[in-house]
Order: C-alpha cells, then sequence, then structure tokens
C-alpha cells in the first residue's frame, strides 16, 4: 500500500520567488490532493481603493504587481473614464498599447526564463534576463523607471515619446526579436525540455473553461480568447488574432508565451508606426457616480476591475480580479497524478503572481 | 434595478445585470454552466444594509452578471459544487465581509486571508458610516 504523506511546499521554495504555500497530500511519488494556502502576505488593496481619493488609486492599483503594473493603471483608468464619462486622445490610447505590451513582452521573457530556472537550465534563465533587460532599458528610457512606470492617468498619460525614443525603441524591438529567434529554439526544441514539459499537467479545453482559466494558460487549452479581441484603447484599430494552442500542457503554455512575445513586438510596432499627432491627455471633471466594469488582457490573462463611485472622490468599492485568482484552483486539477519532481513546473505554468492574488 | 446597473452600452464584451432571488441562484448557475459560461469572479458590495453579491460569467468575451441581494447575517448557498473554482471568490467574501456561506467545497472558515487576530470582517462598513456619521 502506498504511504501518505502530507508535505509543505512553500511558502519559501527555490521555485516560487514569492509566498504561497500547497499543501500537498503524496502517494508514494504521485500527487493526491493539493490544498493551497493563501493570506502571507495580503495587503488589502480594495479596502485601501475605498479610502483614497479616486486619482490616486491609479498609483496604489499599479502596486498591485510590478511584472503588469501598466496594465493594472490601464484597467483602473479605462473603468473611471466610463464613469466620468471621458474619452482619452487617439494619441494617449496608441501610447498605452505601446507601454502595456511592452509590460507583456518583459512579462513571458521573465515567465520563459523562470521556466528555465525551474527545470534547472541556468543558463538559459540567465541569457532570456538579458533579452528582456533590453526592454527594461526601453521602459526606462520612455518612462523613467525601470517596473512601475506609472504612465496611464484618467483621462490619457503622462507622458509623450519623443521621435528620437521612437528610433530607440524600434531599434531595441529589432535587438530582442533577433535574439529571440536565435535562443527560443533552445527552449522549445530542446529535448530535455520536451521531455520535462510535454504532456505535463495537460487541462483540456472543456475542463479549462469550467475551471475558469484565462490567459495564456486558456489559450494554450485550444481556446482563442483573449481580450484584446474587444479592442479597447487602440488595439480595435491595430488589428490582433489570438495565439491558440490545442496541447493544454505545460509545453503549449510555453509555446503560446513564446509566439505571443512576437506578436507583441509586431503590436507595438505597428501602434509606433502609425502613432496619431495630439493631445495626450483630457482633463477629467467631477467625481466618478455609478458602477463600471473594465476586463483588459494582462500579461498573465483577464484583469478585472468593478468600480462603484458614489458621487465623491472616494470610491464605493473597487474589485480586482487578477488573473492568478483564476488560474490558481486549476492546480487543484492540474497536480492531481503527476509526479512530484513536475510540481515545479505544473505551478509556474500557470505563471503565478502572488502578489496579485494576495491584493 | 436591472436598468441602474447596465452601465456598458458601448462595449460589447459585458451584458446586463440579472437579478436573481436567492433561492433560485444555484438553479441558473447550472444554467450558466450547461451552456458553457466561463466563470469569471464574485464581487460583494455592502451597500450599509444589506450585501449585494454579484456572479460573474463569461462566454465568447460576452459577460452576464448575476445579482443576488441578501440581508448581512442571511446565508447564501455556495455555488463551488458547480463551479468548483468559485471556492476561491467565495472565500475571500467570507473573510473580508464575513458573509455567510453555506456548502463550500473548500471552507478556510473564515481565515484564508486573515489571521485569527482579525476582529472584525475588514471589508465591511462600519455601523456608524452606515448611520451616516462619516466616520
Amino acid at each position: 500500500m502506498a504511504v501518505k504523506t502530507v508535505l509543505p511546499f512553500g511558502p519559501q521554495h527555490p521555485v516560487l520567488p514569492e509566498p504561497i504555500q500547497l499543501r500537498i497530500t503524496l502517494e508514494d511519488e504521485s500527487i493526491g490532493q493539493v490544498l493551497p494556502a493563501l493570506g502571507y502576505v495580503h495587503r488589502g488593496i480594495e479596502k485601501a481603493g475605498e479610502k483614497n481619493d479616486y486619482p490616486l488609486n491609479v498609483f496604489l492599483v499599479e502596486r498591485i504587481c510590478g511584472i503588469c503594473s501598466a496594465t493594472h493603471g490601464l484597467a483602473y483608468c479605462l473603468a473611471i473614464e466610463k464613469l466620468l464619462g471621458i474619452e482619452p486622445p487617439p494619441r494617449a490610447n496608441y501610447l498605452r498599447v505601446v507601454w502595456a505590451e511592452l509590460h507583456r513582452l518583459h512579462s513571458h521573457l521573465l515567465w520563459l526564463g523562470l521556466l528555465a530556472d525551474a527545470f534547472g537550465f541556468e543558463s538559459l534563465f540567465m541569457q532570456i534576463w538579458r533579452i528582456r533587460e533590453t526592454v527594461m532599458d526601453v521602459l526606462e528610457q520612455t518612462a523613467g523607471n525601470r517596473v512601475i512606470i506609472s504612465v496611464c492617468s484618467i483621462g490619457g498619460v503622462r507622458r509623450d515619446l519623443s521621435e528620437q525614443q521612437i528610433e530607440q525603441t524600434m531599434n531595441a524591438l529589432a535587438d530582442c526579436e533577433r535574439q529571440l529567434k536565435a535562443i527560443l529554439p533552445a527552449i522549445l526544441e530542446d529535448y530535455t525540455v520536451k521531455k520535462r514539459t510535454v504532456g505535463k499537467g495537460v487541462l483540456p479545453t472543456e475542463k479549462a473553461i469550467r475551471l475558469g482559466v484565462v490567459g495564456p494558460t486558456l489559450r494554450a487549452s485550444g481556446v482563442a480568447q483573449d481580450l484584446r479581441m474587444t479592442g479597447y484603447a487602440a488595439y480595435g484599430e491595430l488589428g490582433f488574432e489570438p495565439v491558440v494552442e490545442q496541447a493544454g500542457d505545460c509545453y503549449a503554455r510555453a509555446v503560446v508565451r513564446a509566439r505571443e512575445c512576437f506578436q507583441t513586438i509586431d503590436l507595438i510596432r505597428r501602434a509606433l508606426e502609425r502613432l496619431p499627432e495630439g493631445d495626450i491627455q483630457t482633463k477629467p471633471r467631477g467625481n466618478p457616480n455609478g458602477k463600471a466594469i473594465v476586463r483588459v488582457e494582462a500579461p498573465r490573462g483577464e484583469l478585472m476591475y468593478f468600480v462603484v463611485g458614489n458621487g465623491t472622490k472616494n470610491l464605493e468599492r473597487m474589485r480586482v480580479r487578477t488573473p492568478t485568482l483564476a488560474n490558481a484552483p486549476a492546480l487543484l486539477e492540474m497536480l492531481p497524478g503527476a509526479e512530484f519532481a513536475d510540481v515545479p513546473v505544473i505551478t509556474l505554468s500557470i505563471d503565478p503572481c502572488i502578489s496579485c492574488t494576495e491584493r | 434595478m436591472g436598468e441602474a446597473h447596465t452601465i456598458h452600452a458601448e462595449l460589447p464584451d459585458i451584458e446586463n445585470v440579472q437579478v436573481v432571488p436567492k433561492e433560485q441562484l444555484l438553479e441558473r448557475v447550472a444554467q450558466l454552466a450547461e451552456q458553457g459560461h466561463r466563470f469569471i469572479t464574485t464581487t460583494c458590495i455592502d451597500n450599509g444594509e444589506r450585501f449585494e453579491v454579484y456572479y460573474h460569467f463569461d462566454r465568447q468575451l460576452a459577460m452576464t452578471h448575476l445579482q443576488v441581494t441578501i440581508d448581512r447575517d442571511a446565508p447564501l448557498p455556495s455555488i463551488t459544487p458547480i463551479y468548483f473554482c468559485a471556492f476561491v471568490a467565495e472565500n475571500e467574501m467570507k473573510d473580508l465581509f464575513g458573509l455567510r456561506i453555506d456548502g463550500l467545497m473548500v471552507d478556510y472558515q473564515g481565515r484564508m486571508l486573515v489571521s485569527d487576530e482579525l476582529p472584525t470582517p475588514p471589508m465591511r462598513k462600519s455601523d456608524a458610516r452606515r448611520n451616516g456619521d462619516g466616520s
């Protein structure tokens, strides 16, 4: 008879940069039941969102998650703009796309590096993070910061791009694309990598929908769903087709993210080429009143803001549903039956962001 | 009430809100599950008197919202037997609002996010504020 052992995976574990615990019941080497334990770093940001003035919340929500801070800022600003009934100028919409996509690019590269690290391929991890540095430099050149770039404001964006900055960005993108093309085969066609990812943590289409997964995890299970298809900001004018894979395993999730890197580079190029002239800011007037829901595609998937205004400078309620909150329950389905050695790779394959989860 | 909540006329990805009595919630959720909707999350709003609980669903980028209004100390049935993934959102409401939820498949007993040291659910509006004292 198999010996049952309960093993705590985390909150401190080399593969998890942030604290979450998976209580894993092992039957010999295979996984039985999994229960996540949250709440190690819960910050109560939804509550803080009710205490701050609504313009101040832009800075607050950007701190929900560093890696996708631009997307959080964008989603919150879109929600407040809906309540105030204002439209940002076209140039601001295009610039928002540029910065949101730059964040997606560096988030995906960060993840690809962490994946390599999760199965012990450290030199590949370093190589990918070196490419990521190119993107971080672009962020610093254009927004003044590497991670929390604070570019979105209610009614537009805070910074404009000069001709020189656009040229520098284009050059950096070309550089990034060239390096990626050289290095990605090392991940996606490598025998060892395939051995560790193909057929691991399989999530069939129907289960993926029933478990409510989002983003690359959903698209790797054959569902063509990406919030950018709804055309918020300037996505409607730029043309967009989601990246879809059918297998639903860890490998498919890696392929989706790798292909999305190139798609993102294309989107940034198109946005910069078609960048309209004009203002970058519409002045917000009045206080938000009513209810608004905005969904945008963060690097990890669907990000939802439900904002309730009451006509004062404070919000009545600010609900934030981050992608990892939707992807985490799927782990309880993917892990049972797997080998214990595959826990790091499968856990990482949903790109968990505990910072997002513990708003 | 339904009209007042329809705030997304210009965006095709969001549909209107359906107000559902508590007794019919599970039946309605089961229908949505059968039609292939993806569960997004729940939102609890404390309007000072009662809880407005929203259940958000998505199907091919179109949203459906169910809204249940209940007394603050009344129990709500869990939808986790239908959508297992809702356990995160429901436990969160339980922690932060002190909402009573019956039949949770994974129950953290109100201690998923908050610790034992917290005396009251943090997101619940205080009685003083309800009475209009501004505190």
